[in-house]
């Protein structure tokens, strides 16, 4: 036979393979090359070649192919069950059989997933909040953004006159109003109940989803003294009995009940037992047995509006006009109210709020925490996959063996997932136990402020617990299970098996150094933190805030306090301001200049002549300013930063006629030394002080050191000989503190999480020690006879472990340098950073810790008697 | 006969009859395209071959691997009875007809 070119083309017989997959088709493949061998001698080669495409392709596409895959499949499908289960047993088996292999993971997947499911829960849980209101989607309401001597904050209640324009202006949107006043004792037959519920008019069953089971849905909220109650609270007060036309004795009055509504199935942003309507809250008002609600903002107390409109265009243009002309009616009070809407799921999800009618979850929204979350999970996988593969050494002969009779690779990866989810499913439970143990510490650490009452684990937490166990067994399982499936089977049967694949033990190195290295910039983080909230503590800001109380002014005469408060025993000084140094909400002002139309943007503050010297802020060039200052000019201080950013425009002490500051040319008297009148965040800006009595919030009372709560009480009785408010006390320490608050939930959050991150790691490292002196107690053994000493083993064996530690920290403390630098400076213009202390000591700790989970591991390897180890088989 | 004998299948048949003992892929493609000069793949004669293996009316086995063919074995095939049975049936329809014919089907 002539055979000028050898064997059909490669390629094609790949193909062919390819879709073949494992039934036998030996026999046409047979066919298929005596067919190219018959062309080859008939035709030319690359004919040939062409041909054997040609017939390959036919086979490919043919029936005869199709039904012998069908075929083979069928003959495989009996068995897959059978299978499954044994992989089960055995996996099950195995478990039981290695129990540090399992504690240790168990307990670190525990912990890894406590977090995610904590988060997978939570959000399940907030997810369905609100999920009974048919309109969800429709539903807004109107919050209000308030500019005040305390700065900026948004708030969810806004002035219930609002829904009165909207009513009349767009009478096609469903409004309503909402008080959420309605609390208190309820006498009802002797008995004393707790009620809490709204205020508000009969659009509100418009809005909401509301089912009224008895009593009339339009008039039901229409009269005074009316009132709804939920099924539960009805039963509560009734019992069995029917309560329509019924009346129970509350704070506001008798009301009846002429409604029951059905109680509402799962959770809402709005808790209630009870609607009375808002015509109760009217005449009670007209009777001015509660306070009046006008378009002042300081008479707005617990006060919402909803309203139900798919498109928001025409409230929120209402609202802009609204905005002006209701902040013009605040002049007296120097305050900026901006009204906004704000949808149904920006209510929940959405940016925190102050005033909130219910909880709401801004922190679900942010992926830092899904990012912290993952970096839980992570290491405890990483656990998994390290300890996995270093048991390679008694699991691969097993694997071998399998291969051996005839079981397929992807058999192979199945068999290790499904191990990878039975441990994963036994953790979740364990996981399960630690969320019940952490859940209200660290819902409170997450959504401070927002009170989550009841968070349920039902059939659905269940079964996302069950998909977290899933994707957690994907993550950890796939990369032994692709490990054993490319274990070559001869080698792995062999007695003398040694870890050849060095990809095995490259990815074990790298995880731990992973793991090493985030434990690492945890600690970082946690220790950087905390010192730079030490170092935002001790800051030297430039005042004295020592013995300093603050006590805003309230109703009272900024000159009566003056007056009446000096003259208590213990009161060193008193002197008035308009802001509080070292915190927010200092007021931006511009000063003017006439004839170029220039404006400079400064930080103004009014204060008193004594207040400076008393905070100790010093006066470096030029006078104090003074009350009696002439009327036809602004006699200012300015401090060092405004010379040095405006300096060249605005001279020194001469009269300026060019810049004016309220309508009044400026002379700047005096310059006073820098200090932080905004919180440390910001730099020190340019800053204007001026006498102005009518800009004074608050006084600052400066004490001596001794019995100062004898002062205090001296002072409120004073207080309330002028004021019919009741004086509102605290040093300006703690003010200065409050404005750096965000630290502490860092500092907790991160220590929390950090502490997780440091058990999974060390849990690993120690199994990844238990199994290498396993797999080496012989080696051990003979070292020991030979003479080796306790400590000379120690470092044998643990010297590659003391490698990955110190790599773990060259690879994680130049990144957490550089992330906790950035991090710390976008927190805080003033801010230490990290430093060589702020390193070294989270490197010492991890050292340590680590350290001392391979020496005593280690140690208690090289204590055991070397002839039992050697006696084995 | 429950199901009908298409001309394919009963070419293929009547080949491997003619074959005997060696009625192996190739052969009975190469016998077909030879004697009834028509078109047909590899992959056809295999489809055709299986759906008689579905209908039972034929049996294989393998051969001994040989250093030909890349040392792959062959599939040798065999007729059942049923298959002698269909191939009966067929063949006396056709001579029914035949003999019924009204038209000279004689060609000169």
């Amino acid at each position: 036979m002539k055979n000028t070119s050898g064997s059909p083309p490669k390629l094609a017989q790949k193909l062919l393979e390819l879709f073949t997959g494992n039934c036998m088709i030996e026999d046409i493949c047979g066919d298929l090359h005596e067919t190219y061998e018959l062309d080859l001698n008939r035709m030319h080669p690359t004919k040939a070649k062409l041909r054997f495409w040609i017939n390959s392709l036919s086979i490919i596409f043919s029936y005869a192919l199709k039904k012998r895959k069908n075929t083979y499949q069928m003959s495989q499908s009996p068995n897959t069950w059978a299978i499954l289960k044994s992989y089960f047993t055995v996996g099950v088996r195995n478990l039981a059989k290695n129990k540090t292999f399992s504690i240790l993971n168990m307990v670190g997947l525990s912990a890894g997933m406590s977090v995610s499911l904590l988060v997978v829960i939570l959000l399940v849980n907030v997810w369905d909040f609100d999920n009974f209101q048919q309109n969800r989607d429709q539903i807004h309401r109107i919050t209000t953004r308030v500019t005040d001597v305390y700065g900026k904050v948004n708030y969810a209640t806004t002035l219930p006159s609002l829904a009165d324009q909207i009513d009349q202006k767009l009478p096609h949107i469903p409004v309503t109003k909402i008080n959420t006043g309605l609390r208190g004792i309820v006498n009802h037959q002797g008995r004393e109940l707790e009620l809490t519920g709204y205020f508000t008019d009969p659009q509100f069953l418009d809005v909401f989803t509301h089912q009224l089971i008895s009593g009339a849905a339009g008039e039901a909220l229409e009269k005074p003294n009316t009132i709804i109650l939920t099924q539960k609270a009805a039963n509560r007060f009734f019992g069995a009995a029917d309560p329509i036309k019924k009346i129970i004795h509350t704070d506001f009055g008798d009301l009846l009940v002429v409604g029951v509504l059905a109680d509402v199935k799962g959770n809402s942003h709005m808790n209630f037992e009870a609607l009375a309507s808002y015509a109760t809250l009217d005449q009670l008002r007209a009777k001015n047995a509660l306070e009046k609600v006008n378009n002042n903002w300081s008479s707005v107390g617990e006060e919402y509006v909803y309203f139900l409109s798919e498109e928001t265009n025409e409230v929120d243009h209402l609202l802009a006009n609204q905005s002006e002309a209701i902040t013009k009616l605040q002049e007296d009070q120097d305050i900026q109210l901006q009204f906004a809407t704000q949808g149904m799921q920006d209510i929940i999800f959405g940016s925190a709020v102050a005033r909130p009618i219910g909880p709401s979850f801004p922190i679900l929204n942010s992926v830092l925490l899904l990012v912290l979350t993952l970096l839980i999970l992570l290491p405890a996988c990483f656990n998994y996959i390290n300890l996995s593969i270093a048991r390679a050494l008694k699991r691969g002969k097993e694997v071998g063996l399998r291969k051996i009779v005839g079981s397929g690779r992807s058999q192979t990866v199945i068999q290790f997932l499904i191990e990878a989810l039975i441990i994963c499913s036994i953790s979740v439970i364990g996981a399960m136990v630690v969320v019940w143990l952490i859940k209200d510490d660290f819902i409170s650490m997450l959504a401070s402020g927002s009170s989550l009452n009841n968070i349920t684990i039902g059939i659905e937490g269940f079964i996302f617990a069950m998909i977290l166990a899933l994707f957690t067994a994907l993550l950890a399982g796939l990369a032994p299970a692709l490990y054993f499936s490319r274990l070559k089977p001869l080698q792995a049967i062999k007695s003398g098996f040694k870890q050849k694949s060095r990809s095995g033990i490259g990815l074990s190195k790298a995880l731990i150094v992973f793991q090493f290295a985030l434990t690492l910039g945890f600690l970082i983080g946690v220790f950087s933190m905390m010192r730079q909230y030490q170092y935002t503590l001790t800051f030297d800001m430039g005042f004295d805030r020592t013995n300093a109380l603050v006590i805003p002014v309230l109703d009272a005469d900024p000159y009566i306090i003056n007056s009446e408060l000096s003259s208590v025993e213990g009161v060193n000084r008193v002197s008035m301001s308009s802001h509080i140094p070292g915190t927010n909400g200092a007021s931006t002002i511009f000063i003017n200049n006439k004839t170029t139309e220039d404006s400079l943007s400064v930080v103004h503050m009014a204060v008193d002549e004594d207040y400076l010297s008393s905070l100790d802020i010093k006066i470096t060039r030029g006078q104090n300013i003074s009350s009696n200052a002439p009327a036809s000019e602004s006699h200012v201080l300015v401090n060092e930063q405004f010379i040095k950013d405006f300096g060249s425009q605005i001279e020194f002490e001469s009269r300026d006629h060019h810049w004016v500051l309220e309508g009044k040319p400026i002379r700047i008297i005096g310059v006073v030394e820098n200090f932080n009148v905004s919180p440390l965040r910001e730099e020190i800006p340019p800053l204007i002080i001026q006498y102005d009595p009518n800009k004074f919030r608050f006084a600052t009372v400066t004490l001596g050191t001794e019995n100062i709560p004898m002062v205090l009480t001296a002072m409120e009785d004073r207080w309330d000989s002028f004021s019919k408010l009741p004086m509102e006390s605290k040093f300006l320490d703690y003010h200065v503190e409050e404005a750096m608050n965000g630290y502490q939930i860092a500092i907790k959050v991160l220590g929390f999480q950090g502490l997780l991150v440091i058990v999974i790691s060390c849990l690993g490292l120690l199994g990844m020690v238990v199994f290498t002196t396993e797999n080496r107690i012989k080696e051990i053994g003979i070292r020991k006879v030979m003479g080796a000493s306790e400590k000379s083993l120690i470092w044998t064996i643990g010297k590659s472990f003391f490698q990955l530690l110190l790599i773990a920290a060259a690879v994680g403390s130049p990144i957490a340098y550089f992330l906790f630098n950035i991090m710390l400076s976008n927190m805080q213009f003033y801010s230490k950073g990290v430093g060589l202390i702020e390193l070294l000591v989270p490197i010492l700790t991890m050292l340590l810790i680590g350290g001392a989970t391979v020496v005593l591991q280690t140690r208690s390897v090289a204590k055991l008697n070397p002839s039992e180890n050697l006696r084995i088989e | 006969m429950k199901e009908h004998l298409g001309e394919l299948e009963e070419l293929v048949l009547l080949t491997i009859a003619y074959l005997g003992d060696d009625a192996y892929g190739v052969n009975i493609l190469e016998e077909l395209k030879t004697r009834s000069k028509r078109k047909l793949t590899i992959g056809g004669l295999h489809s055709t071959i299986t759906r008689l293996d579905e209908k039972g009316l034929l049996v294989s086995y393998l051969g001994e691997p040989t250093k030909s063919r890349g040392g792959r074995r062959k599939r040798y095939f065999e007729l059942t009875d049923a298959a002698k049975v269909a191939l009966n049936q067929s063949k006396s329809l056709r001579d029914q007809l035949w003999s019924l014919s009204k038209v000279n089907l004689s060609i000169q």
